[in-house]
């Protein structure tokens, strides 16, 4: 019976067991295989992602030193690319820009690199808060885009992931001449330059000159100057429905805006120039919260704790406030949408305090990053991209939003075309960065994300307590610098 | 002389290997380990390694882009202890799992025991109900961010409207209020899931018990708690204990919406985890560590949720 054909297929070759046997390895060893490569792959790319494969390293990636002598002028020009870089490819990550023509002309000039060299490039653009955790997880991963924007202090955070670019950084000086100190301070990481510089928006004061007006204010093209005069004619504007609006949630454009430029304003700071020693429980400081805190009722919209960065450029277009701090993006908007409004949008420089007039101001830049296949092709990419051939379009197209990382551009008539937009470029005189006194480092990064400073006046708006407030954002800033 | 038994020797021993091979094959557990194996190893990889490693970053004081950390023992989990916002956390975390839920359990009870009824439209009903349940939560919650909107919230404009409110609600805007919209908004995509479930389970209410109840006179509240109640009992236990443990590990609803803000005032584990290690200044450890505190709780709710389908299985 046991040898009988039942259960037997093939012609009785091939039993149920054996059937079944073969079909078990065969789930098996795929999966298992499939696996254990995966895992080698995983294991592998540490190693192999600084430097691609070795047979076309020498070609692909040449040394810094090679790279320059490559390409003698600064801007890299079609004939001075290298072929090889014919058919790789090239992804770019950055946020979106507030002023959406940026970003189609960013597309357009990928294309002409493209049709220049062949490099395949394609870019990303994803929301601001969402920039810094894909870039962790990109650089923890090991994967994902070739380049990145990033924010001051973020070359810091990253600073084992970038690539050396002091070759670009150091043609784009010869060029276009030396950078700004803010920008040194928020883009150096000790004496490296892991990323260009390509400047920062800058915020001001947006005002209705009419809303000024109807609240009692004498001269509305001449606004309030001083944080006091801001609050005391906010008073006025509330009452006739316009009140001042400011973002105090967790975002990080405006409500750092206000914030960091308030607080120094009033004499305090995150940390001494030791870098050490927090300095942010400061009685001036105190006063001045306590001052603002006696109008928040009176002259804000209420709702602002819960505002993002884009809430404020919402409400004053839908004529619910009257003033706010942003970049230009409110007027540039404006002038399309409602140029009645475009019209009526007076700027003014940051109010001043008893300290004096600052904000917070800290370069972006870009870099590329360690585990890139095609580093060759990015570093060709952003030497072409910020020399001035190029990078002047994109400063043009953002009418003023974004101020250069030199004083090379800023005569540029797109700086000044517009009188309304000066005083974006005049901000750059009162630009602290992020950790003042100390660098915009790591650490400045790190209080910057956890919204220390931002969540400081949230506390205190919630609980009317300026004292508890400061310090608290004191004992969290110790933990940050005092470790 | 001395090739020839070499040569045999050679052949002998693959062909006893192949058969020992087969035996071994033929036997019924090392089967069915084989077929288990392709399900171990993706359990191994995708679940067990990811938590061992988890547990391993929770004890060093590893950061994003750095290449690795240094041990130091409970140093993280210490200083979470002392840390205000975590306390905050684990409070919110709590308020958002097991206040929800027996809204969801409520809410969800009713709908199924109404789209049990027969009436037209039925099945679309049926269908429609689901939406909120099959909406990827990411996009369900940007509608809600919109209809919290502080500036534009057409709940806000409405009630303006009608004149029962001078200024826009801040619906975010202050802790109370955000717990509260936050909670609201899990509600609403939470009960449709319960609302599933029990109906699926009165499929199973024999007709002929509630026939009979209804016979010896039970009105329709005696007959639910009679007849209905103890044939979905079991569906009820799964479905909320299930209910709470999603709801403790949520992350999409509550960075939608809120980010934890204002001043760290909303966070839940998830959303504290992301802001520090991932979200914030990359410190990976102290991430960790603040989701591993929530692993004793969900470990308890799991063993209760598998030690009551055993005992209904026995």
């Amino acid at each position: 019976m046991t040898n009988s054909t039942e259960g037997r297929w093939l012609g009785g070759k091939l039993s149920r067991r054996a059937l079944v046997r073969g079909i078990a390895l065969g789930v098996a060893a795929p999966v298992v295989s499939g696996l254990l490569a995966a895992c080698a792959r995983e294991q592998a790319t540490p190693t192999a992602a600084p430097q691609p494969t070795p047979t076309t390293a020498p070609a692909q990636q040449p040394t810094p030193t090679a790279a320059a002598a490559a390409t003698p002028t600064p801007a890299a020009t079609p004939t001075a690319t290298p072929v090889v870089l014919k058919g790789t490819k090239l992804n770019i990550l950055f946020g979106t820009f507030f002023v959406p023509e940026t970003q189609d002309l960013m597309k357009q000039q990928l294309q002409e690199f493209g049709k220049e060299t062949g490099v395949e490039a394609t870019i990303d653009f994803i929301n601001w808060p969402d920039l810094q955790p894909k870039i962790s997880a990109a650089v923890q991963a090991g994967a994902g885009p070739d380049i990145v924007g990033m924010w001051d202090t973020w070359p810091s955070l990253y600073k084992e992931a970038l690539v050396d670019v002091h070759d670009i950084v150091e043609k784009r000086i010869k060029g276009e001449g030396d950078y700004f100190d803010w920008v040194k301070k928020t883009v150096l990481v000790g004496d490296q330059w892991l990323s260009i510089p390509i400047g920062a928006p800058t915020s001001a004061q947006v005002f209705r000159k009419s809303v000024l007006q109807k609240a009692g204010w004498p001269d509305p093209n001449n606004p309030p100057d001083t944080w006091e005069d801001l609050f005391k004619i906010g008073v006025e504007m509330k009452k006739n429905g316009m009140p001042l609006g400011q973002a105090f949630g967790h975002s990080t454009g405006d409500p750092p805006s206000f914030c960091y430029a308030f607080m120094w304003a009033y004499g305090a700071m995150e940390v001494e120039a030791d870098g050490k020693t927090v300095a942010f429980n400061k009685p001036q400081f105190v006063e001045g919260m306590k001052l603002f805190l006696s109008y928040w009722k009176q002259a804000f919209d209420e709702t602002g704790l819960s505002w993002d960065d884009a809430t404020n450029n919402r409400a004053f277009l839908a004529g619910q406030i009257g003033w706010t701090f942003n970049g230009s993006s409110i007027y540039i908007a404006a002038k399309k949408q409602a140029p009645d409004i475009a019209e009526d949008i007076i700027h003014h420089i940051y109010p001043k305090g008893p300290a004096g007039r600052f904000n917070n101001l800290g370069s972006w830049s870009v870099g590329i990053l360690k585990y890139s296949k095609n580093i060759a092709g990015a570093k060709a990419f952003l030497e072409w991209w910020t020399a001035p051939e190029q990078f002047r379009k994109w400063l043009e197209i953002q009418q003023g939003y974004q101020v250069a990382p030199t004083a090379y551009y800023l005569n540029d008539p797109y700086y000044k075309a517009d009188p309304k937009l000066v005083p974006y470029v005049e901000a750059a005189k009162y630009g602290r960065n992020k950790g003042y006194a100390g660098l915009g480092n790591e650490k400045a990064a790190e209080a910057f994300a956890r919204y220390i400073v931002v969540d400081t006046f949230a506390r205190a708006i919630q609980s009317g307590n300026a004292e508890e407030a400061i310090q608290w954002g004191a004992s969290e800033l110790q933990k940050i610098y005092g470790a | 002389m001395t090739t020839a038994p070499a040569g045999t020797v050679t052949r002998a021993v693959p062909l006893r290997l192949r058969e020992r091979i087969r035996h071994w094959l033929d036997s019924e557990p090392v089967l069915a380990y084989l077929f288990m194996s392709p399900g171990w190893l993706i359990l191994l990889l995708f679940m067990s390694y990811p938590f061992f490693l988890g547990i391993w970053i929770s004890l060093t004081d590893r950061t994003v882009g750095l290449p690795s950390g240094e041990f130091v023992g409970f140093r993280n989990y210490a200083e979470l202890l002392r840390d205000r916002t975590f306390h905050l956390t684990v409070m919110n975390t709590f308020i958002y799992g097991f206040v929800t839920v027996p809204f969801k359990l409520v809410l969800g009870l009713l709908l199924a025991l109404l789209l049990n009824q027969a009436f037209p439209m039925r099945n679309v009903l049926r269908a429609a109900l689901l939406l909120p349940w099959i909406v990827p939560t990411a996009l369900s919650s940007l509608a809600w961010l919109m209809l919290y909107d502080a500036v534009l919230s057409p709940f806000s404009w409405l009630l303006k409207n009608w004149g029962l409110i001078e200024s826009n609600i801040a619906f975010l805007g202050t802790r109370t209020n955000a717990i509260i919209s936050l909670c609201i908004a899990n509600i609403w995509r939470g009960t449709p899931f319960f609302a599933v479930a029990i109906l699926a389970g009165l499929q199973a209410v024999p007709q002929e018990l509630h026939e009979a109840a209804a016979i010896e006179g039970a009105n329709r509240v005696q007959r639910f708690l009679a007849v209905t109640l103890p044939v979905i009992k079991g569906i009820l236990v799964i479905t909320t204990l299930f209910s709470i443990i999603w709801t403790f590990a949520d992350f999409q609803l509550v960075y939608v919406l809120t980010k934890g803000g204002p001043a760290n005032s909303t966070h839940i584990f998830g959303t504290y985890a992301w802001q520090i290690g991932i979200g914030g200044a990359g410190k990976l450890g102290i991430g960790a560590a603040i989701s591993l505190y929530m692993f004793p709780v969900l470990a308890v709710l799991s063993a209760i949720l598998l030690r009551y389908v055993r005992s209904q299985e026995a």
